[in-house]
């Protein structure tokens, strides 16, 4: 038989397997820097995992919840960045997580979050979830809580900003 | 435009966590999504229960050690963190193991846990009956629930991976019922019955598991896309097996004379796996599906010898040695061949053994001689002519 928070924990890590890699590109979009990206993805599932075992809240959408405390934690990243990184870490936790080998990444890649850096977060997050991370505008809406025309918006005048940063001609 | 839009894309691709990175994590955030760390009103009836001393001290591990209770994975029946063991770390093992092929391992693996305890208890003399009789029966639900597992596979479908458990089951299990018997040759008699009576009920779990195998399988021998699929399967499984006994070898400190035994083995491993890649190419594949699971059996073999060795040598200070008689020999050749080597008594012992189980119509004793007469064996004992 499975206790409630058996079936709360393997969701949690399924919920992890699924998304840790959307949110750390997040984290990454705001930060670009590797390490610090991973210490925010870290930071934002542990703070989801006390949120669902504290059973205080029902949670119907684990996907909404995850990306909302990830959007919380990248908002107040300049603001609160030294108690959120190093706080209750075990000591050599962070040591024993290698470094990426050099990522081969294409040049394209590392101009486009040079620029997504650069943009005011609500711009930012809706060109990260819709054109990166895939997912469709009436659902990015729902997730945020927003109306779907402003994600729509957002979209467009974020790609507008990101061509005018990178010199790219409108065709 | 959409061109432009369609570079965003690049990022995805060439950004993510790296595997090292995302599961060094991922063990982070399990760590912290432990029940015991309090987060959760715990459901264990293990800190609530009869067992709430025990609870309260893993809890005091668990802040002492930072979460990790290595050491009672450790533990031995009859240790005080061996509850902690079984009821705790195996339980969320299991839970944590996501697919039915990796819960399947997981059995298989906690099985062979109850065997090697058996097996370090047995060493030291300390084999009580009550622990090999429970023992016994983990080892059979654990098993049986494996083979379910597989059953469930292969009615999925998915017969590769349901072949992939029932190797693992022969293969894993088999090795320690060898081991058990040569144990149970160099105890005295009380003790060596009992150590026997395991081997043997090891034999018959594994023969039932086998048995639900055979029935299910029937109409789909003929099915050639399994066999390339199982065949694939099992070369990967050989492979692995062959990388984690030359790795033990390397890495484990062992006497010369195991030291050579297990070379030469792993040496003609490696070309018997060499020669099945040929036939492979052939695409002779149910031929390459069987040498393959011959391999398999062999090197795990090998390396539970190896492993448990080591373990016996560590838990009680005895140096132990591997000896090994060679494939299909009969009772009389096993004593000439053997004669000369450290493992002469106890060798002559299975010899007379395996002569009993000829004459007899018992089929526990039928099914060990076939066994004995299968494959080669390795021997784990005590060495005796220490300088």
């Amino acid at each position: 038989m499975r206790s409630s928070s058996t079936i709360y924990r393997d969701d949690y890590l399924a919920a992890y397997d699924e998304y840790a890699d959307a949110v750390f590109r997040m984290c990454y979009g705001k930060t670009s820097n590797r390490e610090e990206a991973k210490d925010m993805t870290q930071e934002v599932f542990t703070r989801v995992w006390q949120r669902v075992s504290s059973g205080k809240e029902e949670i119907e959408n684990l996907r909404a919840f995850i990306f909302t405390v990830a959007r919380n934690l990248i908002k107040d990243y300049y603001k609160r960045k030294k108690p959120v990184l190093e706080r209750d870490l075990p000591e050599g936790a962070m040591e024993q997580i290698p470094t990426a080998p050099d990522q081969s990444m294409r040049s394209e890649s590392a101009l486009m979050l040079e620029a997504l850096k650069e943009l005011k977060d609500p711009y930012r997050e809706a060109l990260m979830l819709h054109l990166v991370e895939g997912i469709p505008i009436g659902e990015i809406a729902e997730l945020l809580g927003e109306r779907p025309n402003t994600i729509s918006v957002r979209v467009k005048r974020g790609v507008e900003k990101v061509r005018v940063m990178l010199k790219i001609e409108t065709p | 435009m959409n061109d432009f839009k369609n570079q965003f894309q690049f990022i995805r691709e060439d950004l993510s966590l790296t595997d090292g990175e995302r599961s060094l994590m991922r063990a982070e955030l399990e760590r912290r999504a432990m029940p015991a760390t309090g987060l959760v009103p715990s459901p264990l009836y293990f800190f609530t229960g009869p067992f709430r001393m025990v609870g309260a001290f893993a809890v005091l591990l668990f802040v002492v050690t930072g979460g990790s209770s290595v050491l009672a994975d450790e533990a031995l029946p009859g240790d005080a963190l061996y509850s902690v063991k079984i009821h705790v770390n195996e339980n969320v093992e299991r839970s944590l193991a996501r697919s039915p092929l990796a819960k399947a391992d997981v059995d298989i693996k906690h099985a062979e846990e109850r065997l090697t305890e058996v097996e370090l208890l047995a060493a030291s003399g300390k084999a009580e009956e009550e622990v090999v009789e429970d023992a016994a029966a983990e080892v059979e639900a654990k098993v049986a629930a494996a083979a379910l597992t597989a059953d469930t596979l292969s009615d999925g479908g998915d017969e590769a991976a349901a072949d992939s458990i029932h190797t693992r089951i022969n293969a894993t299990l088999l090795a320690h019922a060898d081991i058990l018997d040569a144990q149970a040759a160099d105890l005295e008699e009380e003790t060596g019955q009992s150590l026997r009576a395991l081997s043997v009920a090891v034999t018959f779990a594994v023969d039932e598991a086998a048995e639900v195998r055979d029935l299910g399988t029937e109409d789909t021998e003929n099915d050639e896309a399994l066999a390339t699929a199982v065949a694939h399967d099992r070369e990967a499984g050989a492979k692995n097996r062959i990388e984690e006994l030359t790795e033990a070898l390397a890495e484990e400190e062992v006497p010369v004379e195991t030291q050579e035994l297990l070379a030469t083995e792993l040496a003609s491993l490696e070309a018997d796996y060499g020669a099945t890649r040929e036939r492979m190419a052939e695409e002779e594949y149910e031929e390459a599906a069987e040498a393959y699971r011959n391999i398999e059996r062999r090197a795990y073999r090998a390396y539970a010898a190896l492993t448990s060795a080591r373990r016996i040598t560590e838990t009680t200070g005895k140096e132990v040695i591997i000896a090994v008689n060679a494939d299909d020999v009969r009772p009389e050749e096993v004593v000439d061949a053997t004669a000369t080597t450290e493992a002469a008594p106890m060798m002559m012992k299975a010899a007379t053994l395996m002569a009993e189980a000829t004459t007899s119509t018992s089929t526990p004793q039928m099914k060990r001689s076939q066994r004995m007469e299968r494959a080669l064996q390795f021997w784990v004992h005590e060495r005796t002519d220490t300088e």
